[in-house]
C-alpha cells in the first residue's frame, strides 16, 4: 500500500517535470504568478507596486496588450502588480540574471544586493549578501552564486565574498570601478578609473596563505593587496610580466597594452579573455582590445598556469571599446564591440559618436565599422532573428548625430542584424536605455528606456507599439529588464 | 547683540498661506503637478522624487527680498513669501528642512523649506556690528562669517526658539577675511572639526578684480567643534575663495583663485596633506598631495578656480575656473587605508564658455553642467571622456546651478536648476528623458541671487548646499561688468543693478 503511494507520488512528480516542459500551461501552476513567460523589471521611484516605492515587478511576456497579436495573446491583460516578495531594498539598478538556474541577482542604490528566487518569485533563502562594505560601482556574483566580487571605489576597496564560507575581504585597490566574472565562473577581473592596468583575483592555496602571511614583503611583485595579512586567503594582482618590479614600474608594462581598461569578454572557447580598452570615451587615448590567457589569471590557486608574456595581441579598435558580445554572423562567430569615438561633427566641431565595430576573432582584424546610437553602450545583448541590440545611455542626444547639421535620429537604441551586416534602427530620442532583455524564442525584446519599458520584435524592430510603454510600464521609473525564463545565461547584460 | 525679531511674521504668514492655498487650488485644479504623471507616449517616468527647489530673489538691491519654494516633481510655485532687504546669499542646513539669509541690512533670515508652508519665518540673532560674508550650515550649529571682527560667530539654536532660528555668538578669531568654512554635517560619525578659510587680507574685491596679483597666502584655520577653539592654522594659497570637503571628510579641498591652485587639508592630521612618501599597509608606495596645481586651458593664463563639487561616487573633484574659462576634473581618491590613491591628482582641463562661475555634478559621476556667466551659455561636460559635450543658451548672465540628483535618484529623471541674476527666470533643463537642451522656465520676485535643492547634501553628493556662495572677495559677482572692464567694488559686486 505504501509503496503504491509512493508510485503515485513519483509518477506524478515526474510527468509534471515533463509536462512543465512541454507546455507552459502547465508551468503557470508552478510560479505563484502564474505566469511561464516573465519580464522581472527594477522600478525605482514606484507607488502602488507592495505599496513601496521601488520594486521588481513582473510582468508577462505572453500577456502584454500588444501589437504582435500572434505571440501575444492577452491572458492577463493590465497586471501590473505582481512584485519579488521580500524584496525591501531602495532603489535598484541591475539585475543579473541566471535563468536557466531560475535565480537573479539584484543590486541597488541603498548598496543592498539580493539573490531573486525566479520560482519562488521572492528573494532567496539567504538571498540578501552581507559583505560589501560601501555602495558599489559595479557589482557580480560568480555562478553557482558562492562568491561576489564587487568594486567599492568610494572606499577604494575591492569586496570579495564567499557566500558558503560566511567570509568576505577588501583589497585595496584605490579608484576600482570595474568587475568581471567570466561564464564559468574560473577568472574574476577588476578595473579602476583613471589606470592603465587590469587586475585579477586570486583565492589561495593553503600553501600560498601560509608563504603570504608575513606580510607585503612576503607576496609576489604584482600583488596588489592580499588579505587577511595574517594569514591571507585571496590576493589582487596585476596583470604583468615576471620581470614586474612592483612599484611605479607596473604603469610601465601597462600602458602598452591597456588603456583605461573597462569590461572584458570571454573568447568563444574560454581560454582567452578580450580587455576592452575605451580609450578617449573614458579618459583614455586610444581604443583596442587586447588579449590575455585566461589560463593566467584563474582564480582559484593552483588552477593558474603559465605567466603572463611581455608582448601581447592588441588591436586597434578605431570606432571605441567599451561593451562587446559575440554574435553568429554568416555562420562565423564574430565579435562585435561598441563604443564612442571623437570625430568631426557636420557643425565643424568635434562630438563623441557611437560605433559598432566587427571584429573577426580568428585574424582579430576589424572587418567593419557601423555607425550606430552615440551615447555610452552599456547595454548589448543578441536576440532572435539574427539581431543585436545595443543600448546606450548619457550622451546620445549630445552625440554626433544632434551635433550634425541634419536631422539624424538621436534615440539610444541600436538594432543591427548580424545576418545582412547591416544596421536595422537607429531609435528615435526616449531617454537612455538602461536595460535589455531577449525574449528570446518569442520574437521579442524588452527594454527599458527613459524610465519606461517598451517593446519590439526582432521580426520587425523598426516598429513599436505606440502603447506599449503604457501597456508595461508600472507607476515609476524602469531602470532595468531582464526575461526570467530564458533558456540560455547568455540573455545578461552584466558580465 | 539685539535679537531681532520680525514684524513682518504675521503679515508674511498670512501672505504665505494665501500663496500656498492658491498654489494647492491650482495645483488641485492641474492634477497632476503633485502627484505621478500620466505617462505620455514618449515614455516620461510617472513619479519622480520630490524635492524642494528654493530660489532667493530680490526686486531690487534695497528693498525686500524673497524666497519661493518649487515642488521638483512639477515645478509648481507652492510658497512665495517675503524676508529682509536686500538679501545677499543663503544656505539650507544639512537636512535640507530650514534656510537661512544673510541681507545687506546686516540682519539674517530663516525659513522653512517645505512646500506646504508650514514653519515660521524670522530673524536670526546676529552678533552686533558683524558683516557677514557667508553661512555655513552644518546642522544644529551655525558658523557666521564675520569679517567685520574676522571671526566666525557661532550660531546656537535655543530652547524657545523657533525651528531653523539660530542666534549668534561666541566669535571665535580667525584670519582676516574669512570667505568659506567647510566639513561635513554637523554630528557626521568621527566629525572633529571645521576649517574656516580666511583671504588673510582686507575684506574687498581684489580677489575679483585681480587675484593673480595677490601674494599673501591665505588661511585655513581648523577650529574644534567640541571646544570652539581654534586647533591649526594652515597656510593656503593666494585668494582662497571656495572650500568643501569630500564625502567622507577625510580631506578637504581649498581653492585659490590667486594662485591657481588647490590646496588639499587632510582632516584627521589637522594639517596639509603632506607628507614623507611611504608604503602603505598593502605593500604600495604613498605619496601626499598638499597642492594640485591646476593648469589653464590652452590660450589662458590662469585657471582661476571659484566653485568645485565632489563626486562621492567616483572620487572626482569638478572646479570650474572662472577666469580660465575651463573645468578641471581631478581624481582625489583614496585608497581603503585613506592614503591618497596613485592617480590622486590626476587632472584633465576641459574648456568651456567664458567665465564660468558654477557647475553642478551627477551623484553618479556622469556629466556636469557648467554655467558660463560671461556667455549666457551652459556646457554639459561628460566627465568619463572629459569633454563637453553640448553647449547650449541660457537666460541671463547665470551665476548659479544646482541639480536634484541625489542619492535617491539618479541621472535619468534629474532636473537641472539654473539661477541668473539678471533674470527672474528660473530656468529648468530635463537632463534626460525631453533631453538636455529642453528648458522651460518659473518665474518668481525679482533677480535670482541663488537656487539651491533641498536633497543635496554634502554628506552623499559633495554639494554643498549649507555654505553659502558669496557674491565678491573672490567669487563671481552677480553682476559683473564684463564689456566695460571697470572694476567692481563689493557694494557692486553684491547688488542687482
Amino acid at each position: 500500500m505504501r509503496k503504491k503511494k509512493m508510485f503515485l507520488l513519483l509518477a506524478t512528480a515526474m510527468s509534471g517535470v515533463y509536462c512543465a516542459q512541454l507546455c507552459p500551461e502547465y508551468a503557470l501552476a508552478q510560479n505563484p504568478s502564474g505566469e511561464s513567460e516573465r519580464v522581472l523589471i527594477a522600478v525605482q521611484n514606484a507607488t502602488g507596486i507592495n505599496s513601496k516605492t521601488d520594486a521588481l515587478t513582473l510582468v508577462p511576456a505572453f500577456s502584454m496588450q500588444f501589437v504582435d497579436a500572434q505571440t501575444d495573446t492577452p491572458s492577463k491583460s493590465g497586471t501590473t502588480n505582481l512584485y519579488i516578495s521580500g524584496w525591501s531594498s531602495s532603489m535598484p539598478v541591475s539585475i543579473q540574471n541566471f535563468p536557466t538556474e531560475h535565480m537573479g541577482a539584484v543590486y541597488s542604490e541603498d548598496g543592498s544586493f539580493n539573490l531573486i528566487n525566479y520560482s519562488t518569485e521572492a528573494v532567496a533563502s539567504g538571498g540578501s549578501v552581507s559583505g560589501l562594505t560601501g555602495p558599489s560601482s559595479a557589482v557580480l556574483i560568480a555562478p553557482g552564486f558562492r562568491y561576489v566580487f564587487a568594486a567599492n571605489q568610494r572606499g577604494g576597496a575591492l569586496n570579495v565574498i564567499d557566500r558558503t564560507a560566511n567570509t568576505s575581504v577588501s583589497l585595496n585597490l584605490p579608484g576600482v570601478n570595474r568587475v568581471f566574472v567570466n561564464a564559468g565562473g574560473t577568472v574574476a577581473l577588476a578595473f579602476s578609473q583613471n589606470n592603465n592596468s587590469v587586475y585579477y583575483v586570486r583565492k589561495l592555496s593553503s600553501g600560498s596563505q601560509t608563504a603570504y602571511s608575513g606580510g607585503p614583503s612576503t607576496w609576489p611583485t604584482n600583488a596588489m593587496d592580499c588579505e587577511p595579512q595574517n594569514l591571507p586567503t585571496y590576493c589582487l594582482f596585476q596583470f604583468a610580466p615576471t620581470t614586474f618590479s612592483g612599484g611605479s614600474d607596473a604603469i610601465t608594462y601597462s600602458n602598452s597594452y591597456f588603456d583605461h581598461p573597462f569590461k572584458a569578454i570571454s573568447s568563444p572557447d574560454g581560454g582567452t579573455i578580450y580587455i576592452l580598452n575605451p580609450g578617449p570615451e573614458y579618459g583614455g587615448t586610444q581604443a583596442s582590445v587586447t588579449e590575455i590567457p585566461a589560463a593566467v589569471v584563474m582564480f582559484q590557486d593552483g588552477q593558474q598556469s603559465g605567466t603572463p608574456s611581455t608582448t601581447l595581441t592588441k588591436t586597434l579598435i578605431p570606432g571605441g571599446a567599451s561593451n562587446a558580445v559575440l554574435a553568429n554572423s554568416s555562420g562565423t562567430t564574430q565579435l562585435f564591440v561598441a563604443g564612442e569615438a571623437f570625430a568631426s561633427n557636420s557643425r565643424g566641431g568635434c562630438s563623441l559618436g557611437g560605433n559598432l565595430s566587427q571584429v573577426d576573432p580568428s585574424s582579430f582584424a576589424v572587418v567593419n565599422q557601423y555607425a550606430i546610437s552615440d551615447g555610452h553602450p552599456t547595454r548589448m545583448l543578441t536576440a532572435d532573428d539574427n539581431t543585436l541590440w545595443i543600448g546606450s545611455r548619457d550622451g546620445c542626444r549630445d552625440g554626433l548625430r544632434s551635433n550634425n547639421t541634419g536631422s539624424e535620429p538621436n534615440g539610444c537604441l541600436t538594432v543591427f542584424n548580424t545576418s545582412s551586416n547591416s544596421v536595422a534602427l537607429i531609435d528615435t530620442w526616449n531617454g537612455d536605455v538602461t536595460g535589455l532583455a531577449a525574449i528570446t524564442g518569442l520574437h521579442k525584446v524588452y527594454y527599458a528606456e527613459g524610465g519606461s519599458v517598451w517593446i519590439r520584435t526582432t521580426t520587425n524592430p523598426s516598429t513599436v507599439n505606440s502603447g506599449a510603454s503604457l501597456a508595461v510600464t508600472p507607476a515609476g521609473t524602469a531602470v532595468d529588464v531582464v526575461y526570467m525564463d530564458s533558456n540560455t545565461d547568455s540573455d545578461n547584460t552584466l558580465n | 547683540m539685539n535679537r531681532h525679531v520680525s514684524h513682518q511674521t504675521s503679515k508674511s504668514a498670512l501672505c504665505k498661506n494665501a500663496r500656498v492655498l492658491a498654489g494647492v487650488a491650482l495645483c488641485m485644479f492641474l492634477l497632476p503637478c503633485l502627484q505621478g504623471q500620466t505617462v505620455p507616449a514618449n515614455g516620461w517616468p510617472s513619479m519622480r522624487p520630490t524635492r524642494e527647489v528654493v530660489v532667493l530673489s530680490a526686486p531690487t538691491s534695497t528693498g525686500v527680498g524673497y524666497f519661493s519654494i518649487f515642488d521638483q516633481a512639477g515645478d509648481s510655485l507652492m510658497v512665495e513669501d517675503s524676508i529682509g532687504n536686500n538679501p545677499l546669499l543663503f544656505t539650507l542646513d544639512s537636512t535640507g528642512s530650514y534656510a537661512n539669509t544673510t541681507n545687506g541690512d546686516s540682519s539674517s533670515n530663516y525659513f522653512p523649506v517645505n512646500v506646504t508652508g508650514s514653519g515660521v519665518i524670522g530673524y536670526n540673532t546676529m552678533v552686533q556690528g558683524s558683516t557677514i560674508s557667508g553661512i555655513f550650515s552644518p546642522g544644529s550649529v551655525e558658523y557666521a562669517l564675520d569679517v567685520a571682527h574676522s571671526a566666525v560667530d557661532i550660531g546656537a539654536a535655543s530652547q524657545g526658539y523657533n525651528p531653523g532660528e539660530f542666534s549668534f555668538g561666541t566669535p571665535v578669531s580667525v584670519a582676516s577675511t574669512p570667505v568659506s568654512m567647510a566639513g561635513l554635517p554637523y554630528g557626521s560619525a568621527g566629525l572633529q572639526r571645521y576649517f574656516v578659510v580666511s583671504q588673510n587680507i582686507s575684506y574687498g574685491v581684489t580677489c575679483n578684480n585681480s587675484p593673480s596679483s595677490v601674494t599673501t597666502a591665505g588661511e585655513a584655520d581648523a577650529i574644534e567643534i567640541a571646544t570652539n577653539t581654534i586647533s591649526a592654522r594652515i597656510p593656503v594659497g593666494a585668494c582662497p575663495v571656495f572650500a568643501l570637503s569630500s564625502a567622507d571628510g577625510k580631506r578637504v579641498f581649498v581653492l585659490n583663485r590667486g594662485s591657481d591652485s588647490i590646496t588639499v587639508i587632510n582632516a584627521a592630521s589637522d594639517s596639509l596633506d603632506s607628507c614623507t612618501p611611504f608604503v602603505s599597509a598593502s605593500g604600495q608606495m604613498v605619496t601626499c598631495h598638499p597642492s594640485i596645481e591646476l593648469a589653464p586651458a590652452a590660450g589662458q593664463a590662469h585657471a582661476g578656480p571659484v566653485y568645485a563639487e565632489y563626486v562621492a561616487s567616483t572620487g572626482l573633484l569638478v572646479v570650474a575656473n572662472y577666469d580660465g574659462n575651463s573645468v578641471s576634473i581631478i581624481d582625489v581618491s583614496l585608497d581603503m587605508f585613506g592614503n591618497d590613491s596613485p592617480s590622486f591628482g590626476t587632472g584633465f582641463t576641459v574648456p568651456v564658455g567664458r567665465h564660468p562661475a558654477g557647475l553642478t555634478v551627477f551623484p553618479d559621476g556622469t556629466r556636469a553642467y557648467v554655467v558660463n556667466q560671461q556667455d549666457s551659455s551652459i556646457s554639459i561636460v561628460d566627465l568619463r571622456s572629459h569633454a563637453v559635450v553640448k553647449t547650449f543658451a541660457t537666460i541671463g548672465m547665470p551665476r548659479s546651478v544646482a541639480s536634484t540628483a541625489d542619492s535617491s535618484t539618479n541621472s535619468i529623471s534629474t532636473k537641472v536648476y539654473v539661477a541668473s541674476p539678471s533674470t527672474s527666470n528660473l530656468e529648468i533643463i530635463y537632463n534626460s528623458v525631453e533631453g538636455d537642451n529642453s528648458t522651460e522656465g518659473n518665474y518668481v520676485n525679482g533677480r535670482i541671487l541663488d537656487v539651491r535643492v533641498s536633497s543635496q547634501v554634502g554628506s552623499v553628493t559633495g554639494n554643498m548646499n549649507y555654505m553659502s556662495r558669496l557674491p565678491g572677495a573672490g567669487q563671481p559677482c552677480n553682476l559683473p561688468n564684463f564689456s566695460s572692464g571697470t572694476t567692481a567694488s563689493i557694494a557692486a559686486c553684491q547688488s542687482l543693478q
